[in-house]
This record gives structure tokens, sequence and C-alpha cells, in this order.
């Protein structure tokens, strides 16, 4: 079978049940190279994430990328739906994320960049990404953050009430050229910022209700004396328990700022 | 619900990836109708991704043949969901 009405039929060997199960291992081994559970340390802060997929393959993302100034680069991505073709569109997100970033534009910009790189792309399946990229500046101690369509990250500083630093865009893939806001925000010893994605928010408790923003602030706090990529286990764990069922790909990252020396 | 010039369309549940080719065919007939389209989404209890996606594509495709288009009664959360996914802007942007 074609899949392209321009190239006719093409005489192969249907893969069998064998096959099928090779190429979905080597798809989770490409899956869990890029979004298995890392950990980065930039001058001042450590970050660590991870992504579950809900199937096999999906279409979460999650990166963490060293900046030139010592600062880190967290970037978090949900493409629309699940299973394969997520993952595919995944795998082009990252390509246009990581060339913004070789590239050193800033956050909004990045965010434009892949806008305008998968826009056509994005509209010819039907599909849009959120995204969200928060760049860690040591010397000036601060986040920038540039958000897609994508949940707000949070703020949190000890007891003190969540900070949803609320980057506004509009999801990639959903209208052309546009143009991404930035946040800037100031950031002190013992902070911690949380980006996830909405898989985890919309995981279903036994009463069917979604554990929500609410549910996951209060696991998030309940975690104590964890950190880094302890901190995101004892989290996920705390999901699991609670939910029923999870729907969708789940990405959790943190970002744990200390003094300024690496 | 449907008078000669608005016709309402009530959607309930959960709009998602298993339900969406549903909401698709059950709209399409509204395309060229010259009606106005209200969808009520009093009853909508949950969108995913995909159901979003569908959400654009009919009120685009409606808006392309001329219809004046409500989407009207989402939960608060609902609505912020879509507002920061950019969805507002989606349906404006076309309209």
């Amino acid at each position: 079978m074609s899949c392209h009405p321009e190239v006719p039929y093409w005489p192969r060997k249907e893969p069998d049940e064998v096959q099928w199960q090779r190429e979905l291992r080597f798809a989770e081994r490409v899956q869990a190279l890029m979004s298995g559970m890392k950990s980065v340390a930039g001058a001042g802060a450590e970050a660590a994430g991870c992504s579950i997929p809900h199937y096999a393959v999906g279409g979460d993302y999650f990166d963490i990328l060293p900046l030139s100034d010592g600062g880190l680069r967290v970037i978090v991505a949900d493409v629309m739906g699940k299973g394969f073709g997520a993952a595919m569109i995944m795998t082009m997100v990252r390509s246009a994320v990581r060339s913004a970033t070789h590239a050193g534009l800033a956050p909004g910009a990045l965010l434009k960049h892949t806008n305008d790189m998968l826009y056509e792309d994005l509209q010819q399946v039907g599909a849009f990404v959120t995204l969200s990229c928060t760049d860690y500046q040591p010397a000036s101690r601060t986040v920038t953050v540039a958000g897609a369509g994508h949940p707000y990250p949070w703020l949190m500083r000890g007891e003190n009430p969540t900070v949803r630093i609320e980057a506004r865009g509009v999801s990639v893939g959903m209208l052309p050229n546009r143009r991404y806001q930035e946040q800037v925000v100031a950031v002190e010893p013992g902070d911690r910022l949380v980006v996830y994605s909405d898989g985890i928010v919309e995981a279903r408790e036994s009463d069917g209700r979604e554990l929500g923003i609410p549910g996951l602030e209060s696991l998030v706090r309940a975690v104590t004396g964890q950190r880094g990529r302890e901190w995101l286990k004892a989290v996920l764990f705390a999901v699991a328990a609670r939910a029923r069922e999870v729907r969708d790909d789940v990405t959790l990252a943190v970002v744990e700022f200390g003094d300024n020396k690496k | 619900m449907e008078t000669d010039e608005q016709v309402t369309i009530k959607v309930d549940g959960e709009l998602a990836i298993e339900t969406v080719e549903e909401f698709e065919a059950a709209t399409a007939r509204w395309t060229g109708s010259g009606k106005q389209i209200e969808l009520d989404c009093r009853c909508l209890a949950f969108i995913d991704s995909t159901g979003v996606s569908g959400l654009i594509k009919a009120v685009v495709r409606w808006q392309a043949s001329g219809a004046q288009v409500a989407v009207n009664n989402l939960s608060d959360d609902l609505k912020e969901m879509l507002g920061i996914l950019g969805f507002y802007e989606a349906i404006s942007d076309q309209g």
C-alpha cells in the first residue's frame, strides 16, 4: 500500500508480527534516548526531567540543554495526540528546538523559529504542538520563560503560594507568523521551577475526577527531602499511586536553584 | 435545536481521540447551511488535544462557509485550557 497518491504500489513483503515487534522495540529505544529520565547541572541550578509515553512511543518531549553562559535551557513539548504519529512529529520538534538553541535564539525567538519551520507540515496533518521554553541565566539569577499554548510553569518558594509564570502564546502549528513574548522572573537559592505536560493533571483518580492542577500541586508539596531525579521519581510514584487511569503521555521537569557555584 | 436562522449543537461528554470522528461526522452536515451555529458546551466534561483540533477544524470550516459561530457555556476550566492553547486566537484569526 502506498500512502502517497503519486507513488505506485511498491511490491514488498508485508511485515509480520515479529518484524513489527522488532521495529517497536527499536522505536522505544529511540524514544528513551530522547525523553528518558536525565538530569543536567549548570552554574547554580540543576534540572531533571522525564517523559513517559502512553503507548510504546509518544508525542511528549523534554530536553535540558546547557547554555554558553553556564545556564540551562529546559524544554517541554506536547504533540497533539499519542502514539507513532505524535512521536514522529515530536522528533521534528526536537530538531527545530535544538537547531534554534545551537543558533543562540532566546526562548521567544525559539518558539517563533519552531512555528515558522513546522507550521505548514502541522497544518497538512492537522496537528499542533504545545511548547514551553525556560532559560536560566546565572549572571542575573533570572529565568526567561516563553510558552506556546503550554501549561504555565510553576515557581515554588518554600511555603509561599505557587507562582504560575503566565507565558502566553498560541500553540505551534495553529497560526502562521507568530511572535512569542517572554516573562522574566527572578529566582533565589532554594526555589524550584516545575514544568509539566497536561497528561499528568488529566490523570483520573478513583472517583473518576481529574487530578487537576491543585491535585498535582498537593502531591508536589508533599514530597520533601528529595532533589533532582529522586524528587521526580517521588512525584511520579505519588501520581501513579493516586491515579486510577492515566490517559495521555506524561512529562515532568524540574529546575532547582542553588548558589551560583557549579 | 434548529430555527430558520440558527442551529444549536449540544456537545456532551468527552471530545477526545475516541469521539472526535463521531463529532466531525455529526457536525459536518451544517457546513454551508447558511445558518448561525452555536456549540452549547454546557455538558462538555473533557476535551483533549485531538478534540481541540477537531473543534478548531469544525469552527474554521463553518466560518469559511460564511457562518457565524459561537462556542458557548464552556466550564471555567475548559475555557482557561482553550485560552492557554490559543484556541480563541486560532478561530478568530480565521473568521
